[in-house]
């Protein structure tokens, strides 16, 4: 139970942040939403020939995927962060308003428009005091089908770099922290309720013309905005003139640890940081090129692999050299060093399965293969690395299953599957029993951890100065601790960063 | 005061027309009743006198000017109309569905205000009772009153009504019948008043024209009406109230009788 309110209390103290962006980013989507689409609606009842494209378009944006939507955005707009979260949330919440407001006025009693126009009323004021009224109730019902939408989607912009509620749920998914899913799930469900009833406020108090209802709905909307925002604002205005530096993190627990490492390391060398956590990977990197983030833990073989497109495997070091000199040339990106463990991709199956089948190497799994099922994260089945594994060692598995890498040693613990994709840093290989399968061909290139620095970044010596520690100083062993810390422990990753900065080796 | 000149409307590419060429003056002060069974062309000989329809050919005009040299939303703010289904606006207090007009014409407040307590006392209903409430809150033969109230807000003294006493039940209907024919001559009132029943055009109107598929058939007096034998349709139009008299003569010849 202390252990508990610890959490929780932790988790709160993160609410500030997180409810400012999400509302901000909610409320800017949302404002969008309606100054483009109440006009465009009114100019769809007008001229018919629009109806159809414009409402197409809109409906495409409902059926692409909001986390899809958001990644588009990123290479679209050249861009992480606010700009991509509330461009992409802005096309989301199209459809309920242009629907509605198109469908209300559209079906006003045609008698009641009849009437209108023959007690002399113009073109104009037929639709101010007799259409729009009369589809009130119906153009309000839209906006509060977008706002719920767009309060639960907003959650997914923490995966293009912009600080959200979701930050609370992607953390808290991967680091199997259930205090912090929840914190995440039901401060979003609340506002989206507390924004849907103050909307729905505001119309009665229209309708009925209930200056109390109103004056109530204006105050309501004003405290959550000057409650969500005042803490945010506060941030900005209090930020002194040293210049930010982003720390970026992909969504697994040693990137957690390692960005909050580098966040106490730039915080006691006197750096003002921001993190940047839960990021996706190819996001992670475009935005590293182009200095929205300064900094990162990256691996070799991501880079050699998914950025460079060799599938060729070559040492360790030549693989860590070529990347260097790659990344230097491309991207004016720099590599500062090897942390000095490796994290690759490995197979991994229980003791008990590789005794029976006599498993040693990924070699001997290529016989028994089409009576397995393999299971790993939503990205490997796609890349480079398995078609090497597959290939090299002819597999041809009976199922392979993607899912969120938390929950593999859960599936493979009940037998739901038999072969993971196992980090080998990972501590819940020891822990959950299970063995890795050795990769005599090397098939699977070095994943050496690297610290990659923008370009801005690699030119600013201090921050190159505070950073340098980290190079070659966590081995295998260490980082796994930390890893274990989190994943098994259930300890916060800030302590395990404390872990790794106290026995971080000199 | 209105006259129509071999007007003629047909709807889109449909070869037959809804209204065939039509002539008709309504007099200043006068009520004529356009008589004639559903879909005959009634309501589309009405909205034509306000341009809600524009004819195909012909010519209309009101107070001696062809309709086509005017403003048509001047026109019809000059010209009382009262639809059939009434059309009242539903988000809109009775008040405020009264004022439209005079607001349209930007009236002043307090003007307004006046304005729509006296019509609605004129319609027989309580100002202070019923001008905030919504239409919604009213009985069939209230909104009816309404829609009067609404229609001679700006003071027009031009009447377009499309069937206004229709679907209520009889009794309401003679009520509102008998205030209403009191109300048009203290406001001298020229009415053209819609209707497919024939005893009510034959108890309201100065004069009744009689449309069939489109066409005028006759016009005349309700007692050149009654009279009528040449025309057959006409003719058996008015056998009905004809039959019906007879049979209230009956009635009340028998229950005099019983008395004695
Ligand atoms: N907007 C329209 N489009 C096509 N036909 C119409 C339209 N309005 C009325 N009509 C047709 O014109 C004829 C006369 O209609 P209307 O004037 O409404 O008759 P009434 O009012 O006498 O019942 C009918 O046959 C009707 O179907
Ligand atoms: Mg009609």
């Amino acid at each position: 139970m202390p252990a508990m309110s610890e959490n929780l209390m932790r988790q709160l103290q993160l609410l500030p942040d997180y409810l400012g962006s999400h509302l901000l980013i909610t409320i800017s989507a949302l404002s969008l939403g309606i100054i483009v689409c109440l006009p465009t609606a009114i100019a769809v009842t007008r001229i018919k020939k629009l109806r159809w494209p414009v409402l197409s378009f809109a409906s495409v944006m409902q059926t692409i995927p909001g986390i899809a939507l958001l990644a588009l955005m990123v290479p679209l707009l050249g861009q992480i962060g606010f700009v991509p979260a509330l461009v992409a949330l802005f096309l989301y919440s199209m459809l309920p308003i242009l629907r509605n407001t198109v469908t209300g006025i559209s079906e006003v009693d045609p008698s009641l428009i009849e009437a209108a126009r023959g007690l002399g009323m113009t073109s104009n004021q037929m639709l101010w005091k007799v259409e729009l009224p009369v589809a009130l109730p119906i153009i309000i019902a839209g906006i509060r089908t977008s706002t719920v939408w767009v309060v639960g989607t907003a959650t997914l912009s923490t995966a293009v770099g912009a600080k959200s509620l979701g930050n609370y749920i992607f953390s808290g998914l991967h680091i199997q922290n259930h205090t912090s899913v929840l914190v995440g799930c039901i401060a979003a469900a609340l506002l989206a309720m507390i924004l849907d009833s103050l909307i729905r406020l505001s119309e009665i108090a229209v309708t009925q013309r209930n200056a109390f209802k109103g004056g109530l709905a204006a105050l309501g909307l004003i405290i959550v905005l000057f409650g969500g925002l005042s803490s945010y604002a506060f941030k900005f205005d209090s930020s002194e003139s040293r210049p930010i530096i982003s720390i970026g993190a992909k969504t697994f627990t040693e990137q957690y640890i390692l960005s909050d490492l580098m966040a106490t390391m730039l915080k006691d060398a006197g750096f003002n940081i921001d993190t940047r956590s839960s990021m996706g990977s190819t996001i992670l990197f475009d935005a590293l090129k182009n200095g929205e983030v300064d900094c990162y833990i990256d691996y070799s073989g991501t880079i050699w692999a998914n950025h460079m497109k060799r599938s060729d495997t070559k040492s360790a070091d030549i693989v860590l050299q070529e990347m260097t000199d790659w990344l230097k040339e491309k991207h004016g990106v720099l590599c500062l060093g090897a942390i000095g463990f490796e994290n690759t991709y490995a197979l991994a199956v229980k003791k008990g399965l590789a005794k029976s089948l006599e498993l040693e190497s990924i070699a001997d799994l290529s016989k028994h293969s089409p009576n397995l099922l393999i299971g790993s994260d939503y990205e490997f089945f796609s890349r480079p690395e398995w078609f090497a594994i597959r290939d090299n060692y002819n597999l041809n598995f009976d199922e392979t299953v993607s899912m969120d890498h938390a929950l593999m040693y859960a599936a493979i613990d009940a037998n739901r599957i038999d072969v993971v994709t196992a980090y080998s840093t990972d501590g819940r290989i020891a822990a959950h029993d299970l063995v890795i399968l050795r990769d005599p061909k090397q098939a699977l290139p070095p994943y050496d951890a690297v610290l990659l620095l923008s370009p801005q970044a690699a030119e600013n010596k201090n921050l190159i100065k505070a950073l340098m520690p980290i190079i070659g100083s966590i081995n295998n062993q260490l980082m796994q601790q930390a890893n274990m810390m989190v994943d098994i422990d259930k300890e916060p990753t800030q302590k395990a960063a404390n872990y790794l900065a106290e026995n971080i080796i000199e | 005061m209105i006259e129509l000149q071999k007007v003629t409307k047909s709807y889109g590419s449909s070869h037959s027309e809804a209204v065939k060429d039509i002539s008709l003056k309504v007099a200043e002060g006068e009520l004529l009743a356009l008589l004639g069974e559903s879909g005959c062309g009634k309501t589309t000989t009405l909205k034509m006198i306000n341009r809600l329809i524009e004819p195909t050919s012909g010519t209309i005009s009101v107070k001696g000017k062809d309709i086509t040299s005017l403003d048509p939303v001047t026109l019809r703010r000059q010209i009382g109309y009262v639809f059939q289904g009434i059309g009242l606006f539903p988000h809109m207090t009775i008040a405020e569905n009264i004022s439209i007009v005079p607001e349209l014409l930007n009236w002043e407040k307090d003007k307004i205000r006046e304005r729509t307590a006296e019509l609605l006392a004129l319609v027989g209903l309580e100002a202070s009772q019923y001008k905030n409430r919504k239409p919604a809150e009213l009985s069939g033969g209230q909104k009816q009153r309404v829609g009067v109230a609404r229609a001679l807000a700006a003071g027009s003294k031009i009447m377009l009504m499309d069937e206004p006493f229709g679907a209520l039940d009889p009794i309401t209907r003679n009520e509102l019948q008998q205030e209403f024919s009191k109300l048009r001559q203290e406001l001298k009132l020229t009415v053209v008043l819609v209707t497919h029943d024939i005893m009510e055009a034959l108890l309201l109107a100065d004069r009744i024209a009689v449309m069939q598929k489109g066409r005028l058939v006759a016009v005349g007096t309700p007692h050149e009406m009654m009279s009528l034998k040449d025309d057959p349709y006409v003719s058996s139009l008015m056998q009905t109230p004809r039959s019906q008299f007879e049979k209230l003569d009956q009635l009340l010849d028998r229950k005099d009788a019983g008395h004695e």
